[in-house]
């Protein structure tokens, strides 16, 4: 009908259609404002119900900690090679176990170590030696605090004994164990990850446990306030 | 037409952003504000540092390394290839002293003679005296073990020198040394004849072969260096040195420390010096004029600086 309508009509009816299509435009663009408006409130909303105020989530704290005997080898003055025994590799990797919870752990719960803790796990001159710079390359201290669940992941630790033969039989002096531990925790900024690479030298000590008396260490951290603390440290010639 | 739709992408697109806004902000807010950590950066990676603890001595300290004519368990044997070895584990530096074998010793007679008669301890006497040391650690071989030793490292990686006496030529018949000059690898048969062989040295002879056994001792730790082996590697190391040799004062946890500080020793920071000697009585070589300017500059860190 408006074809067949006078030009000038015609013109009219455009006009009027092009109207109608910008109110249209105009709500559409009103209902999605609206949209998001509201999107934005009920996140708001869910903030406050949930709990995430000042103290943020909450994360149920636990750990996860996996480590393994890999394959072992003895090396016995004076005699072709053998392997660790259980008896031997138990108390090792108890140390070991001790280890990551008293070094990597605790410190990530509460910020630092605990001394008597670290006293069952490194004899006294690795003790000593924790006291200057290699501290942070062994010690997961100073890092955010975890919140929730902290995962320590590692392949299975291949350990190598060294042992000589006396009048009283086979003596087991020294164990070296081969790491590569992945950490991650979620702390209230983020997930913190460490990667600690290298080797334990384990000594049986008096009282009949193993204790760390040497390492080889390279550790790595990323995630949210992972720069503090950091120290550079190296015994090694060349480095 | 077309400025319909020009008008509706207008408010599509900033519409779009804000409700995207708005689920990021009720996440966001739900799952933890990520609050990032003054000075801290978020995905980075921040390299800690290594360490490296071995709980070998931090002072410097001597040694001797001895090889004896034994063909034997048995038996001591003379203690002909003489080293006393100073380590500064602070400075990562070492130095050694060769002492020829027929150096006349402090109490009287030829030094390798003390071996065969009172063991290394009767030797570490000597040395000390000689040099205003204290030795605190001995080790000795035979030719057996020696070769052994050798063999079960895998050879060591040598720089044979050529011989600027004589004819000029590595062949001597008494110990089967028979090399060309330059780089090559030594089993235990080939390594035990280089440091023996001293009648290719018409002129300087027993002097020229202990300096031969020094520079075999910095080869052999140049070699074991380049196989990296940790702290892993050396217990096996360790189980194999221990295998061949007999010791003073040297536990089994001990020789694997001291190796393991010895392979962190770069080979160019290794000094080797022939103490000086000149004709004593009968054949005997008498502490020559110098030495005790040499012995002082070792004494006092275990370093040569002077010399």
């Amino acid at each position: 009908m408006a074809d067949n309508a006078p030009p000038t009509t015609r013109a009219a009816t455009r006009a009027g259609r092009n109207k109608s299509s910008r109110a249209k435009s105009g709500s559409r663009g009103r209902v999605l404002l609206i949209g998001g408006v509201i999107v934005v409130v009920i996140g708001v909303g869910a903030y406050f119900v949930l709990g995430a105020g000042k103290d943020g989530p909450t994360y149920t704290a636990s750990e996860s900690v996996t480590l393994t005997v890999g394959p072992t080898a003895m090396n016995t003055v004076g005699f072709p090679g053998g392997m660790v025994s259980v008896a031997i590799s138990a108390p090792v990797m108890a140390t070991l176990n001790a280890y990551v919870q008293s070094a990597i752990v605790d410190p990530l719960r509460k910020g630092k170590s605990n001394n008597d803790s670290l006293g069952k796990v490194f004899d006294l001159a690795a003790l000593g030696r924790l006291s200057g710079a290699d501290r942070a390359v062994v010690l997961d201290e100073g890092l955010p605090k975890a919140i929730g669940k902290i995962t320590v992941t590692a392949p299975p630790v291949p350990l190598t004994g060294l042992a000589s033969i006396g009048e009283g039989g086979a003596s087991v002096v020294l164990i070296s164990a081969d790491v590569q531990l992945a950490v991650q925790a979620q702390s209230a900024n983020g997930v913190v990850g460490v990667t600690r690479n290298g080797s334990f030298v384990l000594a049986p000590a008096a009282d009949g446990t193993w204790k760390i008396t040497g390492w080889t260490l390279s550790t790595e951290r990323r995630g949210p306030g992972t720069a503090a603390g950091v120290t550079t440290t190296s015994g090694k010639a060349g480095k | 037409m077309r400025r319909h739709a020009a008008l509706r992408l207008l408010f599509t697109i900033p519409l779009t952003g804000l409700i995207i806004a708005g689920i990021l902000s009720a996440g966001w807010l739900v799952l933890g504000s990520p609050t990032v950590a003054r000075g801290a950066n978020w995905f980075s990676v921040t390299k800690v540092g290594d360490s490296e603890f071995i709980g070998a001595p931090d002072q410097p300290f001597f040694a001797l390394v001895l090889g004896n004519d034994s063909r034997s368990l048995e038996d001591t044997g003379l203690g002909d290839a003489i080293h006393v070895v100073g380590v500064n584990p602070t400075t990562k530096q070492a130095s050694i002293l060769n002492v020829p074998r027929d150096t006349e010793a402090p109490g009287g007679g030829k030094i390798n003679a003390f071996h065969s008669n009172g063991g290394l301890s009767a030797t570490v006497e000597q040395l000390n005296r000689m040099m205003g040391i204290e030795i605190q650690y001995a080790i000795t071989t035979n030719f057996t073990g020696f070769m052994a030793m050798v063999d079960k490292i895998g050879g060591i990686d040598i720089d044979v020198p050529p011989v600027t006496e004589g004819d000029g030529q590595w062949n001597d018949d008494n110990t089967g040394a028979f090399f060309q000059p330059g780089p090559q690898k030594f089993n235990g048969t080939q390594a035990l004849a280089f440091a023996r062989n001293r009648y290719d040295f018409e002129v300087t002879g027993d002097l020229s072969r202990t300096a031969n056994q020094a520079r075999l001792i910095i080869a052999a730790l140049a070699t074991l260096r380049a196989q990296n082996p940790g702290d892993t590697g050396t217990l096996k190391l360790t189980a194999t040195l221990a295998s061949h040799v007999t010791t003073q004062n040297l536990s089994l946890t001990e020789m694997y420390r001291l190796g393991r500080l010895g392979l962190t020793i770069d080979p160019a920071n290794v000094k080797s010096v022939t103490i000086p000697v000149g004709s004593g009585s009968g054949s005997n070589l008498s502490v020559g004029a110098g030495a005790s300017e040499l012995f002082s500059d070792f004494a006092d860190d275990a370093i040569l600086q002077n010399h």
